[in-house]
């Protein structure tokens, strides 16, 4: 028996506990590209045609490998949250350093080995694409290693360690792409010598990097295990600093905490809770859109003055990301603005905060305003920042004259170019917003349910949607007349339900009339804003009277926009959190 | 032998036949508890016993399954704001936000209380020695602990909660969070529930007592009336016993050979009666200890 060999032993036991504590996240992985598989099976004969097989069969793997990634992410954070690494309970084991950090890679390797061997052989060929096994095996196996390597060894750098992975990643992607297209030839002309087989070398780079990053692992590992860590002090983005007077190690907090230190800081005492809640909200939840929107923009511009000019095409482009930047990011972060502490892994509320004498009522309006001051200083920044840098470097001067044009031929354009902005800001908002039931509820269930239901919700429709767009694009360009019945059926339903939610959160006592009457009136608010801005910019004139998209379906439109349902779910859901 | 009734108007805590489960197990079983003003309740009982499951219900955090649950006259669930405003609580698990620094933490808990009394915070923070510019996530365990306190003693709450107050924490710690809590006590005259483990903490600390046991109320009542009324008995048999002898009405019994100790309650007569028929005689009888009640009620003592 193989485990019966004492060298063996220690590893199957680490390699069994990590087996039964991930086991149902692996076997949900791997359900994945079976589920795909069959529905690609089901439907492969529309699928076979144009670049239908490349869009849904590689993008639901690219996903589910990167999940597989995110998954395998072996860390245990320390009590008080300084420390973010490998697992510090498994270090009083009795077994090297080498079997700890060889049971986990071992584990991680052979899962994305095996998804990716899933998608490969059980998926992709029933949409007629056909992959290699052995260099994608041994490549992601690199990839996997590497990052492991990096998440351990920058345990205490997490924002350092943001960056690297996020660089690491895109090399990881690119590299993967080169490789497919067997582009590594034309790269390596010149530097291999002639008669060797240029994928051959580019094997033998990957076993030795795989080498590298697990020596570095190791050493990581080590250092961590005997309490080195003093040797990184004084590093961006580290917590911890020697203190100079009592020599005790202070945390000084991680990089976001010493800018938000950095900027002025209220000394007054707090009038009510409710400020003093809205207080904690923004410094936790709400600077982290402003910062990461004034982070991104500023790599983007920071190049700007050593390629000035700038070509108008190029402006054109990024001018497009950096509108849509503070959507992309308050998308993401909106997903865990509902949570007690946007960073905390845990998702229920600390006692601390559970046990302050705060109204739910008050909890939520700290959350919704923090998120309304996030999404105005956000799009202050990108408002301010962006005419700067196309003043100073950007050839702004044709992009310009056609805009001009455009306005000329259409007064429309120059004032839906005004109206864009206000829009821009309520959807910034209300995706921050939209998920605060999520965060609140404090169930890991729901999250992770509702991690399932953006996956399924992006690639389940597309898979089925784009056969069925091909074969009716007509009907839906050209929709039944009873469209807008439809739509105000739906809103009709929902209506019932966020007012039945609203209802049984006033009679649980878990809301105030006046704070329902609040929102309502926000709502109204911008709803009326939308409905009159789709009135007033939207060409009537130009769209069939036979289609249902009419005016009345443009004008219902706007009533799905806002979140109502999932606001009305805030109040109950935190009130669950609060007292289970 | 017991608080006075819930319908005294006094009672800060007055919970009647509270039962909850968690899945198959039974976390509290029927318990009834009254706390009238001014009184420091211990709360004693084995890990697991339910004494945190309690609390938790005195503060909303659980809903009762079945029973009554007052604090202050009000249903915690329902008010929850007016009850959490006037409550003091300090956890054993010490979860402060750890990114805040000391002062930060001090000014956001002020916000919640208008009674915060900023010059008797300062008080504490300068006899507990902390730093407002340290960040609560390098405070040491003894420094979260009393900071806890701080937060939970700054606006002078009439009721303050206390779970495993000291759990972990050294000696010298220990000695400051309970002169703390008892100068609290003597010089406001505050109501206190005091859960612990450190059953000497405990009889400093309060003067009524209640015991939990596997999600029960075991006794409770005045700590006095509850330590007389229970007996440490001595006897000796005129040969040695291999097995623990049976006498009715014990709690505990330990020892070996000619010489066992028993832990009854106000039952001496009745043992000592049982004993003489096994050929025994009681040759000591004192009041127990807290502890010596304690582990008779709760668990077995060892017999050698």
């Amino acid at each position: 028996m193989l485990i019966a060999v004492p060298a063996i032993r220690p590893a199957w036991t680490i390699g069994r506990s990590i087996w039964l504590a991930r086991r149902a996240g692996f076997l949900a992985l791997l359900s994945a590209p079976l589920i795909c598989g069959w529905l690609f099976h089901l439907s492969s004969r529309a699928f076979l045609e144009g670049d239908g097989p490349d869009l849904l069969g590689y993008l639901p793997m690219g996903l589910s490998l990167f999940l597989t990634f995110v998954f395998c992410n072996f860390t245990e954070s320390d009590r008080r949250g300084r420390f973010d690494g490998f697992p510090s309970r498994l270090f009083t084991l009795p077994v090297s350093t080498r079997t700890l950090i060889a049971t986990p890679i071992v584990f991680n390797v052979l899962a994305i080995g095996v998804i990716y061997a899933a998608w490969a052989k059980l998926a992709l060929p029933a949409l007629g694409r056909e992959l290699p096994l052995s260099w994608p095996i041994l490549y992601l196996a690199t990839g996997m290693i590497c990052y492991q390597a990096i998440v351990w060894a920058l345990a205490r750098f997490r924002i350092a360690r943001l960056i690297i992975l996020g660089i690491g990643g895109s090399v990881l992607a690119l590299g993967w792409i080169a490789l497919r297209r067997g582009v590594e030839r034309e790269l390596l002309v010149g530097v291999v010598p002639n008669g060797l087989d240029v994928h051959s070398i580019t094997c033998a780079g990957l076993v030795v990097m795989s080498i590298g990053a697990l020596v570095l692992a190791n050493i990581a590992v080590e250092n961590q295990r005997r309490g080195g860590i003093s040797k990184w002090k004084g590093w961006p983005g580290t917590d911890v600093e020697q203190s100079s007077q009592s020599g005790k190690l202070h945390a000084q907090g991680t990089l976001l905490e010493r800018i938000a230190d950095a900027l002025p800081r209220r000394q007054k005492r707090f009038d009510s809770p409710a400020r003093a809640q809205f207080w904690f909200e923004w410094r936790r939840h709400g600077s982290v859109l402003p910062l990461a929107t004034g982070t991104v923009l500023f790599v983007i511009i920071a190049p700007a003055p050593f390629c000035a000019p700038i070509s108008a095409e190029r402006v054109g482009l990024l001018l497009c990301w950096i509108i849509a930047l503070p959507l992309l990011l308050a998308f993401v972060l909106g997903k865990g603005f509902g949570k007690a502490d946007l960073w905390s892994k845990e998702p229920g509320l600390p006692l601390f905060q559970a046990t302050r004498p705060l109204s739910n009522t008050h909890w939520i309006g700290a959350k919704m305003k923090a998120a309304a001051l996030a999404t105005v200083s956000s799009w202050l920044i990108v408002l301010v920042m962006t005419p700067l840098w196309l003043w100073l470097w950007c050839d702004y001067q044709s992009l310009l004259q056609e805009w001009r044009a455009a306005a000329n031929r259409d007064p429309k354009v120059f004032s839906a170019s005004l109206a864009a902005i206000p829009i821009l800001i309520l959807f910034t908002w209300r995706f921050l917003i939209g998920s605060l039931y999520l965060g609140l509820s404090g169930k890991t269930w729901m999250l992770n349910v509702t991690a399932c239901g953006v996956f399924l919700s992006i690639f389940a429709p597309v898979i089925g949607a784009i056969p069925f767009v091909q074969r009716n694009f007509h009907h839906l360009l050209f929709p039944p007349r009873w469209l807008p019945w439809l739509l105000a059926g739906l809103f009709a339903t929902k209506f019932t339900a966020a007012a039945a939610l609203a209802g049984y959160a006033r009679w649980k006592g878990l809301v105030t009339n006046r704070a329902i009457g609040n929102y309502a009136a926000v709502w109204f608010g911008i709803v009326a804003l939308l409905v009159i801005l789709v009135w007033r910019m939207v060409p009537f004139e130009l769209i069939s009277p036979d289609s249902g998209w009419n005016k009345a379906s443009f004008m219902l439109l706007p009533l799905f926009l806002m979140p109502l349902l999932r606001v009305s779910c805030a109040p109950i859901a935190l009130a669950q959190n609060r007292r289970r | 032998m017991k608080f006075p009734s819930p319908s005294s108007a006094e009672a800060v805590i007055a919970v009647t036949g509270l039962s909850r489960r968690f899945g198959s197990k039974v976390a509290l079983n029927d318990v009834s508890v009254f706390l009238p003003r001014g009184c420091v309740l211990g709360l004693v009982g084995e890990n697991g016993a339910g004494k945190t499951t309690l609390i938790k219900h005195l503060l909303g955090l659980l809903r009762a399954e079945s029973g009554i649950v007052r604090v202050f006259g009000r249903d915690p669930i329902a008010d929850t704001v007016e009850v959490l405003g006037r409550i003091g609580y300090l956890s054993e698990n010490r979860d402060l936000p750890a990114w805040m620094r000391v002062d930060e933490l001090l000014r956001y808990t002020e916000g919640f209380y208008p009674n915060w009394d900023r010059n008797y915070a300062e008080q504490l923070r300068q006899q507990f020695a902390l730093n407002t510019s340290q960040r609560v996530r390098a405070l040491s365990q003894g420094q979260l602990a009393k900071l806890g306190l701080l937060l939970a003693l700054a606006y002078r709450p009439e009721l303050l909660l206390l779970d495993e107050p000291s759990s972990g924490l050294d000696p010298l710690v220990r000695r400051d969070i309970l002169e703390a809590i008892i100068r609290s006590v003597a010089e406001e005259g505050r109501t206190v529930l005091f859960s612990s483990h450190l059953l000497d903490e405990v009889e400093r600390v309060s003067d009524h007592l209640a015991m939990i046991h596997e999600g029960r109320v075991v006794f409770s009542g005045p700590l006095d009336q509850i330590k007389q009324s229970h007996r440490r008995l001595i006897i000796r048999f005129e040969t040695a016993q291999s097995a623990p002898p049976r006498l009715e009405g014990a709690l505990s019994i330990s020892g070996c050979g000619r010489e066992w100790k028993v832990v009854c309650g106000d039952v001496n007569g009745k043992i000592a009666a049982c004993a003489a028929n096994l050929g025994g005689v009681v040759v000591d009888d004192q009041i127990p200890t807290l502890d010596e009640i304690f582990v008779a009620r709760a668990g077995k003592e060892l017999v050698c």
